[in-house]
C-alpha cells in the first residue's frame, strides 16, 4: 500500500470515529436529532471527498466539525430556516462550547462504554426502559409520554432526568472499574 | 438560585434545546450561560454526547418489541423523520466507508458550492461595507456563506470573520454609525430597529451616532454586555475577558458574570474579566515601545507553545491561503497589539522593530504592521520587508534569528494598495494595533515567533 492510501485510511478511519461527536455537535445546532444525523452524513461524503486536504497535526474532530458546520448551515437554508439573531447567537455560544471542550474517543473506548451501557440499561426497571425509548426512539413529548405511561407532565420530566442520570452513573462507574 | 437548581435548569433549557422547544427568551439565556460559564460550556458539551451515545444506543436495540410504539410524531421544521432511517443511516455510512477506502469513486465534482456571490442589494439592507481588505467570509441569513464581499455591498446582518491578522472590515449602519472590526475577529450584527452586535472575539472599533435613549446599541460579547448610546470606543473581547476603551462619550458596562454594572467615561478603560473589580481607570498617556508578551497572551494567530527549560513561549507560523491567490500558502502568525493599561502604542518616526523567532530551514522573514488613527479608525498597513528584497533570515545553529525591520523602510502594503489614496502614507506617528510575519516558501520553513518588539530611536544603539 503507497504512503498516500495509508494516509488516505488513517484519516478516514479516524473521521469516521469522530461521527458520533460530529452527531452531537450537528443535534445541538439543528435541535433535531434527524435532521443531525443527515447532516453529518453530507458532511461525512465531503470528509470523503477532501481527506487530501486534511492538514495532519491537526485535530481531525475540529476538521470534520469544520465540514459539518457548513452542512448545518445548508441543512437551515434548505428547509428555509431563516435565523433570528438569538440563534445565532446561540449557534456561535454552541460552537464556541464545542471548541473549547469538545474531545474524541477511540475505537477502543467506544466499544468500553457500549458494553457498559448495554449492561446498565438492563439493570434499569421495566418503568425506566419504557420511559426513555419512548423519549429517544419515539421522539415523544412530555405529554405524550404522559399519556402513555400514565405520568403527569412533571413526573414525566423529573423521571426522565433521574433515570438518565442514574444510567450514566452506572455507566461511569462500570468504566472506572474497567480501568 | 442553588447549585441544584441551576444544574436542573441547565439540563432542562439543555434537553429541550435538543428537540427544538426553546422559547427566543430561552435561547437567550441558554446563550448567555454558555457565553459567561465555562462550567456550563462544558456540562452542556458533556450532555449533548451523553444524550447522543444514549439515544444511539436505544435506537439500535430498538429492533426488539419490547413495547408497543405507535408512529413518530411528525418533526419540526419539515425535517425528516421516518421509521427506516435507522437503516437508512447504516446504509449511507457502509457506503461511505466503501467509498473511502476503495478510492475508486473519488472524484473531483462539481458538486454543490459552498459559497455563493453575494448581491450587490439585499430586501431589506441595514448597513453598507465601506472598507475592507484580506481575507473575510460572510454568513448572511439562512446561512449564505460569502468569501466575495466588495465596498459598497449592502448587508441585512449577519457575521463578519477576518480569517488573518492582515483582515479588516468596516461597516456603516443607515444611520452613519460605523463599527470596524480588524484582525482575526467574529461580529454578529443587526438592526430591527435597535442595533445589536455581538463580538465573539477580536477586536471592535466603533463611532456611533447617537442612538433612541430606549434602544441603545447592544456590543454581545461573552463576558459583558455594552450599552451605548453614541459614543467612540475600542472593545478587545476574548475567552475570558472583555476591554472596554472609551474614546468620547460614555458607554455602560455589564459583567455577564455577576450582572455588575458600570459606566465607562470617556479616556477610561474597564476591564470585565473574573479577576478584578469592574471599575473604569483613566488611560494612561501613549507609549512608543512595546514588546510581545506570549507567556501570558495567548490568543494569538498562530499555534501558541509554552515556554521549555530551554526556550521562552512562542507562536508557530500556520496556514493561511489568500482568498486573491487560492494556488499560494503562506505560514503565518500575528499578534494584536495591546497593553493591559489601554495606553496606545505610537510609532515614532525613526523606530525599528525586533523580530526573534525560530526557523527549521532558511527563509525569508516578511514583516507587516497594521495602524489606526488616534480616534481609532483604520489607517492602513504596511509592510517592513519590501523596499528591498527580504534576504533569507541568519539563523543560528539552533535556528534561532533576530531580524530588524527598520520604519524608514515601510511601503504601504500589497494589500492595500489600491486604496492607497485613502489610507495614511506612512505609519510615522500613528497607532500600532497589530504585527505579523510569515514565510512563503514552497514548504513550510517552521516558523516560530518568540518576541516582536517596538524600539523608539531612543532605545536604539
Amino acid at each position: 500500500m503507497s504512503d498516500s492510501d495509508n494516509r488516505r485510511d488513517r484519516v478516514l478511519k479516524a473521521a469516521f470515529d469522530c461521527r458520533e461527536p460530529l452527531l452531537a455537535y450537528a443535534w445541538s445546532l439543528l435541535g433535531n436529532r434527524a435532521a443531525a444525523e443527515d447532516t453529518v452524513q453530507e458532511a461525512m461524503l465531503v470528509v470523503v471527498k477532501k481527506h487530501d486536504q486534511f492538514e495532519e497535526g491537526t485535530s481531525v474532530l475540529a476538521w470534520c466539525r469544520a465540514m459539518v458546520r457548513i452542512e448545518v448551515l445548508r441543512a437551515k437554508q434548505t428547509h428555509g430556516k431563516e435565523r433570528s439573531l438569538v440563534e445565532r447567537l446561540l449557534d456561535d455560544a454552541v460552537d464556541a462550547a464545542f471548541e473549547e471542550f469538545q474531545t474524541s474517543t477511540d475505537h477502543h473506548e467506544n466499544g468500553l462504554r457500549q458494553e457498559a451501557l448495554a449492561h446498565c440499561f438492563e439493570e434499569l426497571t421495566d418503568r425506566g426502559r419504557r420511559l426513555l425509548n419512548a423519549r429517544f426512539v419515539d421522539q415523544l413529548s412530555y405529554p405524550q409520554i404522559g399519556d402513555r405511561l400514565q405520568m403527569t407532565i412533571e413526573a414525566v420530566r423529573k423521571a426522565l432526568f433521574r433515570t438518565k442520570r442514574l444510567v450514566k452513573s452506572c455507566v461511569e462507574t462500570r468504566l472506572e472499574a474497567a480501568q | 438560585m442553588t447549585d441544584k437548581n441551576h444544574d436542573e435548569l441547565l439540563n432542562d433549557l439543555i434537553d429541550r434545546h435538543l428537540r427544538g422547544g426553546l422559547s427566543e427568551s430561552e435561547q437567550e439565556h441558554l446563550a448567555e450561560l454558555l457565553d459567561s460559564r465555562p462550567d456550563a460550556r462544558k456540562v452542556f458539551v458533556e450532555s449533548v454526547r451523553w444524550e447522543t451515545e444514549l439515544s444511539g444506543f436505544l435506537r439500535i436495540n430498538a429492533q426488539k418489541p419490547e413495547i408497543d410504539r405507535p408512529s413518530a410524531p411528525p418533526s419540526r421544521d419539515g425535517f425528516r423523520t421516518n421509521g427506516l432511517r435507522l437503516l437508512r443511516s447504516m446504509l449511507v455510512l457502509a457506503t461511505v466507508v466503501i467509498i473511502g477506502l476503495s478510492a475508486l469513486l473519488i472524484r473531483e465534482r462539481s458538486g454543490r458550492r459552498n459559497e455563493v456571490v453575494a448581491t450587490n442589494e439585499t430586501d431589506s439592507s441595514i448597513a453598507r461595507i465601506t472598507g475592507l481588505s484580506g481575507a473575510l467570509i460572510w454568513t448572511g441569513d439562512r446561512g449564505q456563506i460569502v468569501r466575495d464581499i466588495s465596498i459598497g455591498t449592502e448587508l441585512a446582518g449577519g457575521t463578519i470573520e477576518g480569517m488573518a491578522p492582515d483582515s479588516w472590515f468596516e461597516l456603516q449602519f443607515n444611520d452613519r454609525s460605523k463599527v470596524m472590526i480588524s484582525g482575526t475577529s467574529v461580529l454578529t450584527f443587526a438592526d430591527s430597529g435597535q442595533k445589536i452586535l455581538r463580538l465573539r472575539e477580536g477586536r471592535l472599533s466603533a463611532d456611533v451616532q447617537p442612538q433612541p435613549a430606549d434602544k441603545p446599541m447592544l456590543v454581545h460579547t461573552r463576558t459583558a454586555l455594552l450599552k451605548v448610546l453614541g459614543t467612540q470606543f475600542d472593545v478587545e473581547a476574548e475567552l475570558t475577558s472583555t476591554a472596554l476603551n472609551v474614546r468620547e462619550g460614555k458607554v455602560r458596562i455589564r459583567r455577564l458574570s455577576d450582572g455588575s454594572e458600570v459606566d465607562v467615561p470617556a479616556e477610561h478603560l474597564a476591564v470585565a474579566d473574573g479577576e478584578r473589580e469592574l471599575i473604569p481607570e483613566r488611560v494612561s498617556q501613549s507609549v512608543s515601545e512595546w514588546k510581545t508578551d506570549f507567556e501570558n497572551k495567548r490568543d494569538n494567530y498562530g499555534k501558541w507553545q509554552p515556554a521549555t527549560d530551554h526556550a521562552p513561549a512562542s507562536v508557530k507560523a500556520i496556514p493561511l491561503v489568500p482568498p486573491d491567490a487560492p494556488h499560494v500558502t503562506l505560514h503565518l502568525a500575528g499578534i494584536s497589539v495591546d497593553r493591559s493599561d489601554g495606553s496606545p502604542v505610537v510609532i515614532e518616526p525613526g523606530s525599528r522593530f525586533l523580530v526573534k523567532g525560530r526557523l527549521q530551514y532558511d527563509a525569508s522573514v516578511h514583516f507587516g504592521i497594521r495602524v489606526a488613527y488616534p480616534n481609532g479608525e483604520f489607517a492602513g498597513m504596511f509592510r517592513g520587508d519590501l523596499h528591498d528584497q527580504q534576504p533569507p533570515a541568519q539563523r543560528n545553529e539552533d535556528g534561532d534569528f533576530a531580524e530588524f525591520y527598520e520604519l524608514t523602510n515601510f511601503t504601504v502594503d500589497p494589500a492595500v494598495w489600491d486604496k492607497r489614496d485613502e489610507l495614511a502614507p506612512r505609519p510615522d506617528g500613528l497607532v500600532l494595533t497589530g504585527v505579523w510575519a510569515f514565510t512563503h516558501t514552497e514548504s513550510p520553513a517552521g516558523l516560530e515567533l518568540t518576541e516582536v518588539e517596538l524600539l523608539p530611536p531612543e532605545l536604539q544603539p
